[in-house]
C-alpha cells in the first residue's frame, strides 16, 4: 500500500513543549509508514500512536541486535517511545519514523553502554547505523506490518536444508539454547552453532536477493 | 562513512537475522499489545501532568514510576511519625495515634493506588512498602512489565533510592528526600504527610463503630475512625487532598491495619481516586533490609549526595529510571 501523508493539521495539546501549538504539516510519511491518511486532521496522540503501533516492533527488534538482555531491550523500547513522545515536535515528518526512533534508541544504548551491568551485542555508532539500515531495507518488502513482511523470511526458512532447518525451528520457535539443541539432536555444540550460523547466512543470502529484487514501497 | 570491513558485516548480518527470527518464528504477539497498553497509559499520565501546569523539569523520564513510592515514602513517616492530632474528639485521635505508633517488629504493606489517567481509564498501580521502628523504612515499586525493581528507602540516617537503571543515590533526607519530594510535588497526592498532618484543621473526625476486618493474616476486630473533608475549614479546599480517610486499626495491638484515601472524583476527572493501604504482617527480613546495600547489585556504582548542587550533574538515565 502506498505510504502518503498529504497534510497533516496538529492540534497539539500536549505534550508540553509544544502545547496549544497548531501545527500544519505538509508531510509525507515516508517508506516506513503502510499508513494511508489523506487530509486528515489528527492530534499528537492520535498520530503518535499509528506511528508507534507501525513501528514497534521493529525497534523491539532493532533494540534486540544490539543489547543481549531481553529484559534491558524491553527498557530501553519503553524509554526510546517515552523521549520520542516528549520529542514530537523534533521528529521531520518529511522522513521515515522509524529511523527517527532508531536514531533515539541507539543514543539511549550508548548511553547505557558505559556501564558495568550493560550487556551490549553492539557498542559503537558505526555498527548500530548499519544495523538500523539493515532494518530499514525490511521496508521494501511486501505488507504493512513486520509480521507481514516476516513471511518472506518464513519462506525463506521453508527452503533450508532439512538439518538446517531443523535447527532453526528448535532455536527460535521453541526458544532452546544451543546447549538444549546439542541435547534434542546428540550433536556437539560446535556442530549445532556452526549449522545455526550457516543456517542464518543462507537466510541473509536468501533476504537480501529478495531485497533487491522488491521495489520500493512508498511514495516518499 | 560505513567503514566496517566484510568480517564485521557479517557478524552484524547474524545478528540482524537473529532478532528478525525471533519476530518471525516467535512473535509474542500477546506481549506486544500489553506492551503499547503500559505505554499509552504512561504516556497519557505524564502528558495530563504537563498540561496541568505541574513542574517536572527535567526529571520527566518516568514520574508515574516514582510517584506510588514517593506516595508511599510519605505515608511512612507519617506513619512513623504520629503525633499531630489535638486533644479534642479525643477517643478518635487517640485510636488513630496508638495505631500509628511504632511497632516492635518491621512490618508489610501493600499499597494499591487507582487512579484516572488521561484517557479516562482507571490505572492501578501497587507497592510495597516496609517499615521498622523509627524511620525505617523501605519502599518497592516493580518495573515496567515486571522488569527492573525500585527501591526507595531510610535506614534511619539516610534516604537511598535504587533505580532500575543507573548508580544508586544515598543522601540526608534534607538534601535527597527533599529533591524527591520536589520531583514530585507536582503530583496532587504526594502530600499525603500534610494532608494527614491537616487532618487537624481540614478534617473532621468521627469514631465508627468497631469492625472485623478480614485481612490477609484473618479476621480482627478494629477501631474505626472516619475523617471527612470540612468545606468550612479554614484550610482551600483544594484537589490534592482526599475527601475522607478511613483508618481501621486493631483493636487489641493497635496496629494499623488497613487506610483508605478517596478523593471522590469523577470518572473524567484526571488523578487518583482512591488508595487502599493493607497490613500484609510481620516479614521476616534480611539484617540490612532497610539499608542500601541490601537492594544495590553487585557492583553498582553508589553516589553519595552530599550537596544540593551535586543532584545536578546525575546522569539522566538514572533519573528517569526512577
Amino acid at each position: 500500500m502506498t505510504a502518503q501523508v498529504e497534510v497533516l493539521v496538529l492540534d497539539l495539546p500536549i505534550p508540553d513543549n509544544i502545547r496549544h501549538q497548531r501545527i500544519r504539516l505538509l508531510a509525507s510519511a515516508g517508506s516506513d509508514s503502510s499508513i494511508f491518511i489523506r487530509k486528515t486532521i489528527l492530534d499528537a496522540k492520535q498520530l503518535f500512536e499509528i506511528l508507534v503501533r507501525e513501528n514497534s516492533r521493529m525497534l523491539l527488534a532493532f533494540i534486540r541486535s544490539i543489547q543481549y538482555d531481553q529484559a534491558s531491550a524491553e527498557d530501553t523500547w519503553q524509554e526510546t517511545m517515552l523521549v520520542a513522545w516528549r520529542r514530537i515536535d523534533d521528529y521531520d515528518p518529511s522522513r521515515p519514523f522509524g529511523p527517527w526512533l532508531r536514531g533515539i534508541a541507539q543514543k539511549i544504548v550508548l548511553s547505557q553502554a558505559a556501564k558495568p551491568s550493560s550487556r551490549m551485542a553492539v557498542a559503537d555508532p558505526e555498527s548500530m547505523e548499519y544495523l538500523s539500515q539493515r532494518f530499514e531495507s525490511l521496508q521494501r518488502l511486501t505488507g504493512d506490518t513486520l509480521d507481514e513482511k516476516l513471511e518472506a523470511l518464513r519462506d525463506c526458512v521453508a527452503l533450508l536444508p532439512d538439518h538446517e532447518r531443523q535447527c532453526i525451528q528448535m532455536r527460535y520457535s521453541q526458544n532452546l539454547m544451543p546447549a538444549e539443541l546439542c541435547e534434542r539432536l546428540s550433536l556437539a555444540l560446535e556442530t549445532v552453532k556452526k549449522r545455526l550460523v550457516r543456517a542464518k547466512q543462507r537466510l541473509i543470502d536468501c533476504m537480501t536477493n529478495k531485497l533487491e529484487f522488491q521495489p520500493s514501497q512508498g511514495g516518499a | 562513512m560505513m567503514t566496517l570491513d566484510a568480517e564485521r558485516k557479517h557478524a552484524l548480518n547474524q545478528v540482524w537475522m537473529d532478532s528478525l527470527l525471533q519476530e518471525a518464528l516467535n512473535p509474542e504477539r500477546n506481549r506486544e499489545q500489553e506492551r503499547l497498553a503500559v505505554l499509552f497509559a504512561e504516556r497519557d499520565f505524564n502528558s495530563k501532568r504537563s498540561q496541568s501546569g505541574f513542574s517536572v523539569g527535567r526529571l520527566v523520564g518516568r514520574p508515574t514510576g516514582w510517584i506510588p513510592i514517593a506516595i508511599a515514602a510519605s505515608i511512612t513517616i507519617v506513619l512513623g511519625s504520629w503525633s499531630f492530632f489535638p486533644t479534642s474528639n479525643q477517643r478518635a485521635y487517640a485510636a488513630i495515634a496508638r495505631g500509628l505508633q511504632p511497632a516492635p517488629h518491621a512490618r508489610e504493606y501493600s499499597i494499591r493506588i487507582v487512579a484516572n489517567s488521561f484517557s479516562g481509564a482507571e490505572v492501578t498501580k501497587s507497592v510495597q512498602l516496609f517499615l521498622d521502628r523509627g524511620d525505617r523504612f523501605a519502599v518497592h515499586r516493580r518495573g515496567w512489565l515486571g522488569l527492573g525493581d525500585i527501591w526507595f528507602g531510610s535506614d534511619g540516617q539516610n534516604q537511598w533510592v535504587v533505580p532500575r537503571l543507573g548508580p544508586a543515590l544515598i543522601g540526608n533526607e534534607r538534601i535527597l528526600g527533599g529533591w524527591l519530594s520536589k520531583r514530585d510535588s507536582t503530583a496532587p497526592f504526594l502530600h499525603i504527610q500534610t494532608i494527614l498532618k491537616r487532618m487537624e484543621k481540614g478534617y473532621t473526625l468521627q469514631m465508627l463503630p468497631d469492625a472485623n476486618f478480614d485481612g490477609v493474616n484473618g479476621r480482627v476486630l478494629c477501631e474505626r475512625v472516619r475523617g471527612e473533608w470540612n468545606e468550612r475549614s479554614e484550610l482551600q479546599n483544594n484537589a490534592t487532598f482526599p475527601t475522607d480517610i478511613e483508618l481501621w486499626s486493631e483493636k487489641e495491638s493497635g496496629i494499623v491495619h488497613r487506610l483508605v484515601l478517596n478523593w471522590g472524583r469523577e470518572p473524567n476527572q484526571i488523578g487518583p481516586i482512591h488508595w487502599t493501604i493493607d497490613f500484609q504482617g510481620f516479614p521476616a527480613l534480611a539484617k540490612d533490609w532497610f539499608e542500601l546495600s541490601g537492594h544495590t547489585a553487585p557492583g553498582q556504582r553508589v553516589v553519595t549526595i552530599g550537596k544540593e548542587s551535586e543532584l545536578d550533574s546525575l546522569p539522566k538515565s538514572s533519573e528517569e529510571a526512577l
